[in-house]
């Protein structure tokens, strides 16, 4: 995000009518999606096999047994879990939730549309829905309905991947509050990026923009997986843990954020070639080819790191630190 | 940047770095060699533990019944491993480097040093009292909700140590506080001093929130924390905190104020009250947050609360 001058501004001039269009349209197709997905999470629970949050005897690929989190509890913390559920799934903590990171984005989203203008800002925050919420809702439901995941375990079963415990709104099965959760991590951290190393190019920005967040992510989500927050909920089978997180969860938020702030600084120049509105499904085009790309490289990658580990004699999956 | 004076720094260097190795030396010593002169806990065998004992941990609340076991019988990760520990050092000390000569690139040699060597004095020296105070103090006194302080904090590991700090910790607050005290002076170029050490300090404490749960966790231990504290944030003391806040807003005001203070007074003057700044401070803020601790409990109680406030809840 820093121009020549080490500025981070990036010139895109206003087009009042299009912008106008864009907005409507892209909002309203994002308020349709998570008005639909959320009614769906609520009513229609079954269709998409969501976990109940306050039984979860019932859970299924995986179940409460085949978690990370359940190796973590004492005996008194999982029999509260199994009386009364995931903890803090009440309506005020949602709602807090839901307002809080709202209302974090829109400063963040203020500063976005003060620095690059209307179009540029709604591309990045829908477009954070379209790429995390769908990346993550791909790969949640994948787990859940085959039971198995990219991760390869060494000496144990896979048995799915993850899925978040609690929210209020939802866009497909990702909570809204974690998507615009990534749009305030990925934007804060390249444009962090980018005042700190204004002379770098884009790629150098973009990957120390998404090794910031990634370097944070390794601290905070050991806090929000514990037992007592849950706030989602990893399967056991990764053959590498760290801090009981599978290293695919790192690895994830570094692609996606890096191949982001690729693909977003890159609309100016496409506008420039094909006009806005084909510079626009372009974006929302390679995100979405590249999400897929993401997902689909997982595999060769996890069957390769289990190939090594087997290689250099390991009997069971690699926890970093030991014994976690 | 400040001009280097050759004659100067090199005298500087070789008392302040021949002083700071000297103590290392002797608090390393003490700690593997003597441990009983400053009743250092034993990491293989935490029944011995006193003030707190194992049972007034914060830890022992989280263990699980295989968890307690194992480290009953074990002690604490790696807490005898002394290879494992001498290799974090040398990688922090890499970090550490790569900080040093950064700062030593943008700021002059002087101003590098005297922030690096501040770093063990100023943060080395306020953690020991702390971790001193709870150790030979521990026990004797209620906290304002009238639970019994059981001592305050203790680090578990460490090859090398700067009084009862390991250089690891010491080196960590270097290059965090170094880092978080520039980036807010790259967001915010046009900020007064003040406001950039307030949002370095700030920062610094957003990253401690969540590395701390991490750190103390059973299955790492870095350190541990006694009972005693009426407010906990992710299981930890707030006054944690509220300590790394302090810390890193009052050395970056003093640090930047280092080439003023050289122009008035000279860089041989300029030295002497750096030093003597924060050689004293950490006990102004040790008292402080005494202070602060018996005031906000007092309010707490006042207000009818009774127990200690777990924030989260059930943490």
């Amino acid at each position: 995000m820093a121009d020549d001058k080490g500025g981070n501004t990036i010139e895109v001039r206003p087009d009042p009518d299009f912008d106008r269009k864009f907005r409507f349209v892209g909002w309203t197709l994002l308020a349709l999606a998570i008005a639909g997905f959320t009614y769906l999470h609520y009513f229609q629970p079954h269709l998409l096999r969501v976990p109940n949050p306050t039984d979860v005897s019932a859970w299924k690929s995986p179940s409460f047994e085949e978690t990370c989190v359940y190796d973590r509890m004492t005996d008194s913390e999982r029999a509260k879990v199994r009386a009364e559920g995931v903890p803090k799934n009440t309506v005020p903590g949602l709602l807090f939730s839901e307002v809080f990171s709202l209302f974090i984005a829109a400063l963040c989203y203020a500063h976005l549309r003060k620095h690059y203008g209307s179009w540029m800002a709604n591309c990045f925050l829908m477009g954070s829905f379209v790429f995390t919420g769908m990346q993550e809702s791909i790969w949640i439901l994948f787990g859940r309905f085959t039971g198995s995941s990219a991760s390869l375990g060494i000496g144990e079963e896979v048995f799915g991947t993850y899925f978040f415990s609690r929210g209020g709104l939802w866009f497909i099965e990702t909570p809204v509050f974690v998507c615009l959760g990534w749009f305030v991590w990925a934007y804060a951290a390249v444009w962090v990026a980018g005042k700190v190393f204004p002379g770098m190019n884009l790629f150098g920005r973009a990957l120390v923009g998404a090794l910031i967040p990634m370097l944070m992510d390794l601290w905070i989500d050991p806090v929000f997986t514990s037992p007592e927050h849950m706030n989602w909920v990893w399967a056991k089978g990764d053959c590498l843990l760290i801090f009981g997180i599978p290293h695919v969860n790192f690895l994830g938020w570094f692609f996606l954020i890096f191949l982001f702030a690729i693909f977003w600084e890159q609309l100016p120049k496409w506008e420039k070639h094909w006009g806005r509105l084909k510079a626009t499904i372009v974006f929302f085009v390679t995100l979405v080819a590249a999400e897929l790309a993401i997902l689909a490289f997982f595999f060769p990658w996890c069957f390769a790191l289990k190939q090594i580990l087997l290689l250099a004699g390991a009997q069971q999956g690699l926890k970093l630190p030991a014994g976690w | 940047m400040k001009q280097d004076i050759p004659s100067y720094d090199k005298r500087f260097a070789f008392v302040a770095y021949g002083l700071l190795f000297l103590i290392i030396l002797t608090s390393t010593c003490l700690h593997h060699l003597q441990p009983q002169m400053l009743r250092v806990p034993d990491n293989g065998d935490p029944t011995g533990w006193h003030n707190p004992t194992l049972d007034q941990t914060v830890l022992a609340d989280g263990l699980t019944g295989d968890q307690r076991a194992r480290f009953l019988d074990e002690g604490v990760p790696n807490g005898t491993d002394l290879p494992v520990q001498f290799a974090a050092d040398l990688f922090t000390i890499l970090l550490a480097w790569f900080c040093f000569v950064h700062a030593r690139r943008h700021f002059g040699f002087w101003m590098a040093s005297c922030f690096l060597i501040g770093s063990f004095v100023f943060t080395g020296l306020e953690e020991t009292l702390w971790i001193l105070s709870g150790r030979f103090l521990g026990g004797l006194a209620d906290n304002p909700l009238g639970d019994t302080a059981w001592g305050t904090y203790w680090f578990t590991r460490g090859g090398c140590w700067f009084l009862e700090t390991p250089i690891v910790a010491c080196l960590g607050w270097f290059f965090i506080a170094y880092s978080c005290v520039l980036t807010a002076g790259k967001v915010f170029p046009r900020m007064g001093l003040r406001a950039r050490a307030a949002v370095g300090g700030l920062i610094a404490v957003g990253i401690d929130l969540w590395m701390d749960p991490v750190q103390t966790a059973p299955e790492v231990m870095a350190w541990v924390w006694g009972k005693a504290d009426f407010l906990l944030l992710f299981g930890i003391p707030h006054y944690n905190f509220l300590g790394w806040f302090l810390l890193i807003f009052l050395f970056a005001v003093i640090w930047e104020k280092l080439p003023e203070m050289e122009e008035r007074w000279g860089r041989p003057a300029a030295t002497t009250r750096f030093v003597g700044i924060i050689l004293t401070l950490p006990f102004g803020i040790l008292f402080f947050i005494w202070a602060w601790l018996f005031l906000l409990g007092s309010l707490l109680s006042l207000l009818g609360v009774d127990q200690t406030l777990h924030i989260p809840g059930g943490w």
